[in-house]
């Protein structure tokens, strides 16, 4: 096993035995292919997602933890919200610029769930509609501008 | 003439040069032939005799000689056709000979196994180039010496691998046997006595971290002393209760109190009481032991690769922010720094913050 396989094997044995509310790790695609994963989001109680489930995409590079995961809505329900593009794509530091091997699976999925509560008002992105033609598939390639520290 | 100079000690014995008779040297060495023409100049008539030496040499030749007598024109010829003959067969038995030496060393192998006990034997390849050989000690250790010897032994010096921490070298005389090794090794092993009964000791009263299975070769040892220090300690085995040498890993606000009191307390040390009891009281702690504590508690993963030891790594940076206190292997801190843009390089020391505090951190390069 590779030093990234192990890693992630920890990460997933903790996440299973111990998981944050509102988070649950799919374990059928992980025993698959360990470099992918998707897990199960679930809008937190008393926020403006209360009762939606959302599915979240997370693909590894072999140089994970150096490499920040790549992270994106999937499936039917993509959030709506100001930092949440329709494609799935997330504006969030963390999965780029501010990624530090200190942050695990678990800590961006909270990340994203407190991202998710902190919302006022359900709207896409004003930049939505030009974003999704233009962009790339993989949202790392993405020069993401962290304008909005409020949401 | 062309056959006297050729060959000087066989000469004609009449006139007409039909009957020849005197020796045939090959490698030095003599062999009487006699060789009668009958018809002078006629080869193929011709009769050879030689003396039994030659004669078991070229018992599986006959037909290839009556061969040669017919196809040479001159005795001349012949000549110079057997002696090739005898040539080759002479090195065929040598290289034959060499196949019989694997036997005496066999033979002489098992002659001193059965001098030395068969008990004390553990392994024998198949084709008797390795022995490995067992010793009890007087601390009842069970030592092994592997011997690799080569087809001319006993005269080729054999070749010892030991697990003892000083090289293993073995006198050797073109008299001496497998027990000559043994009683060597025997006297060798009974003057590190005290250093396997000192790191003996160590191994069971403490938490070694490294190595992972210390063998009797192993001078150094790695030490917990908390969850984020530890001590590395390398033991001279001749004067395994002299003070060894120390050296602390952790971090700052973790090993500071240590340095200081080894400063204080070195004036103490002494040699009458064993090396844990020296270290103990040169640190002023009771290391944690297997007794009373779990080896979890002080092999703290790495916080990049979630690891404890990685290849033959175990963390050894730490975080100097007492509330951080995180551990990293320095290859995975100083591959993560060396991305950063923000990190800085002087040396072979990296300048960064720390992955999960973001205070300043260094990570120096690793070898490789």
């Amino acid at each position: 096993m590779t030093s990234m396989e192990k890693r992630l094997q920890k990460e997933l044995q903790a996440l299973t035995k111990d998981p944050p509310a509102g988070v649950i790790v799919n374990t059928e695609s992980v025993s698959q292919n360990m470099s992918e994963w998707i897990v199960d989001l679930y809008g937190a109680p008393g926020s403006l997602y209360d009762g939606e489930k959302f599915q979240l995409s997370f693909k590894f590079s072999p140089r994970y933890p150096f490499d920040s995961p790549q992270v994106m809505f999937i499936g039917p329900n993509i959030p709506v919200h100001p930092h949440v593009y329709s494609n799935g794509h997330i504006c969030l530091s963390i999965l780029t610029d501010d990624w530090s091997p200190a942050l695990s699976v678990t800590s961006v999925c909270l990340s994203i769930v407190s991202m998710l509560s902190s919302c006022q008002e359900k709207k896409r992105p004003p930049d939505n509609a030009i974003y999704v033609k233009t962009c790339s598939k993989n949202p790392k390639k993405t020069r993401w501008f962290y304008h909005d520290d409020t949401v | 003439m062309e056959l006297l100079t050729e060959f000087p000690h066989l000469l004609p014995q009449n006139r007409q040069g039909t009957v020849y008779d005197g020796f045939i040297s090959v490698h030095n060495r003599h062999y009487r032939v006699q060789i009668n023409l009958h018809v002078p100049g006629q080869l193929s008539e011709a009769s050879v005799s030689c003396d039994w030496k030659l004669q078991h040499i070229l018992r599986r030749y006959e037909h290839i000689i009556k061969q040669r007598l017919q196809q040479c024109s001159t005795l001349h010829d012949f000549l110079i056709e057997l002696r090739s003959i005898i040539e080759r067969q002479l090195e065929q038995e040598e290289k034959d000979l060499g196949q019989t030496g694997v036997f005496q060393v066999c033979e002489q192998l098992l002659a001193d196994l059965e001098q030395l006990g068969w008990e004390r034997l553990v392994y024998i390849d198949p084709s008797f180039q390795e022995i490995h050989l067992q010793l009890m000690d007087d601390g009842n250790r069970k030592h092994v010496l592997k011997v690799q010897l080569s087809n001319e032994y006993p005269k080729e010096k054999p070749k010892c691998l030991t697990e003892l921490p000083a090289k293993f070298e073995v006198h050797w005389t073109a008299s001496s046997h497998l027990q000559d090794i043994y009683s060597q090794f025997h006297h060798i092993v009974s003057l590190y006595q005290e250093f396997w009964d000192m790191m003996e000791e160590i191994d069971r009263n403490t938490w070694v971290l490294e190595p992972e299975k210390p063998n009797y070769s192993a001078v150094h040892r790695r030490l917990a002393i908390s969850s984020g220090a530890s001590v590395q300690i390398a033991v001279d085995p001749k004067h395994p209760r002299v003070l060894p040498e120390c050296r602390f890993l952790g971090a700052d606000q973790a090993v500071s109190p240590l340095r200081e009191s080894m400063g204080k307390n070195i004036q103490f040390w002494n040699e009458d009481r064993s090396l844990l009891d020296n270290l103990q009281m040169l640190l002023g702690i009771t290391f944690p032991s297997p007794s009373n504590s779990k080896k979890e508690d002080f092999s703290v993963e790495c916080g990049i690769c979630y690891a404890y030891r990685l290849e033959m790594e175990i963390p050894n940076e730490v975080c100097n922010d007492a509330r951080c206190g995180q551990s990293y292997h320095q290859s995975c801190l100083y591959e993560w720094l060396r991305a950063l843009p923000s990190s800085r390089q002087s040396f072979n020391t990296i300048f960064g913050e720390c992955p999960y505090c973001e205070k300043p951190i260094t990570a120096r390069m690793p070898m490789k």
